[in-house]
């Protein structure tokens, strides 16, 4: 059980923290997640794969969180970039905060359909089935993240705006 | 190529998680088209942040909270699950010894009075001893009660051990009255499914609702 927790714990706890913005908010997710697969591991199908299915629970988790959360201020953590003490690596951890924020303004299914394909690298099937829609809802909500990701890096200035659409 | 053929295809690839840089025909446009242009060089800069972007570290006794807590919330065994189980294993073997206990203090006349005369100890108490007023089992008889022992065979302990063997009796028919309806219901069940005989089915044991009365002094 617990390399069973180690092995996975890193991708779960990425996804909540990518979904909520919050460590603290994160973690708790990550471990009410892992809490409900452990109790109910005798309904994994073991012909599947698990991560998939574990992620499925931890982004439902997230969604919970987040309609509990309802109006709550976004979290300070990935809502304004600081600015960094070490002047080389100031450009990438600004993109890097500018990138979070952007994810940050997206709808909850958008953002966690883009985080499952581009940072967990999950099929389209695998995504479907973990948000339990079909795949073609998945491919839109994917490419339609990728579209408002862009205008919002353009409207925010991070990249050039002399060729801004 | 136009724009939105652009960005098709530049979805296309994506989705194959191929890099837009080395396709030649997203490439080509995007020379010719500025606003396409931006686009690319906007998606490489966010696919460039996602990837440098790493998460805040877990404490290091995550896993463990997660183990710890998954055993507390194993569920407690429940005591009354154990009382139920204790009834149904009393209900059985009450079931698998009534027809012997049946037998030996059933109240039929030719039963008991053979067991008189083969088992009645030599005694003044036993010529002097009264027929016992019940009469025999009606098995549409609610009143009657279960277990009447025959006074030959008692006679044959003490009065403490006859006592004893009372108050056990009437301790056991009330642990077991909250099953009695089931049990008849049961029992007549199963009576159905044997083929009648020719015989009348007198004399078959019912568990009654009433409370256990004891049997009358018979010393």
């Amino acid at each position: 059980m617990l390399d069973l927790v180690n092995r996975f714990k890193g991708q779960v706890f990425g996804l909540c923290y990518r979904m909520l913005g919050h460590r603290e908010d994160a973690e708790d997710a990550a471990q009410e997640a892992f809490a409900r697969a452990l109790r109910n591991l005798h309904s994994w199908d073991s012909e599947r794969e698990f991560e998939p299915w574990l992620l499925a629970i931890a982004g439902n988790r997230c969604r919970t969180a987040l309609s509990r959360r309802m109006r709550r201020p976004p979290p300070r953590s990935l809502n304004e970039p600081v600015a960094s003490r070490t002047p080389d690596l100031q450009a990438a951890k600004q993109l890097t905060e500018e990138v979070n924020l952007a994810l940050s303004s997206l709808r909850d299914q958008y953002r966690e359909a883009f985080i499952l394909f581009h940072q967990h690298e999950l099929s389209y099937a695998e995504i479907a089935e973990a948000m339990q829609c079909p795949i073609g809802t998945v491919r839109t909500w994917i490419h339609r993240a990728r579209r408002e990701l862009i205008r919002h890096l353009q409207a925010r200035e991070v990249v050039e705006t002399r060729y801004a659409v | 190529m136009l724009c939105d053929e652009f960005e098709a295809r530049l979805n296309d690839v994506l989705d194959a998680r191929q890099s837009p840089e080395q396709d030649l025909e997203l490439q080509r446009h995007a020379h010719q088209c500025t606003a396409c242009q931006a686009q690319l060089h906007a998606l490489t800069c966010l696919l460039d942040g996602l990837e440098l972007s790493e998460d805040p570290p877990l404490p290091d006794d995550f896993a463990w909270r997660i183990v710890e807590q998954a055993c507390q919330n194993r569920r407690p065994f429940r005591p009354r699950a154990v009382q139920l189980a204790a009834l149904a294993i009393a209900a059985t073997l009450l079931l698998a010894t009534l027809p012997f206990g049946w037998v030996v203090f059933g109240p039929s006349p030719q039963i008991t009075g053979s067991a008189r005369q083969i088992d009645a100890p030599p005694s003044d108490a036993v010529a002097s001893a009264k027929p016992p007023e019940t009469s025999i089992e009606d098995p549409d008889d609610s009143q009657s009660g279960w277990l009447v022992p025959s006074s030959s065979i008692l006679e044959l302990y003490p009065a403490e051990a006859r006592q004893r063997h009372r108050e056990q009796v009437t301790q056991l028919a009330d642990d077991l009255r909250p099953i009695a309806t089931p049990f008849n219901a049961a029992m007549a069940a199963i009576r159905r499914t044997i083929p009648q005989r020719s015989s009348s089915s007198k004399g078959q044991p019912r568990a009654s609702l009433q409370p256990h009365r004891s049997t009358q002094n018979i010393s």
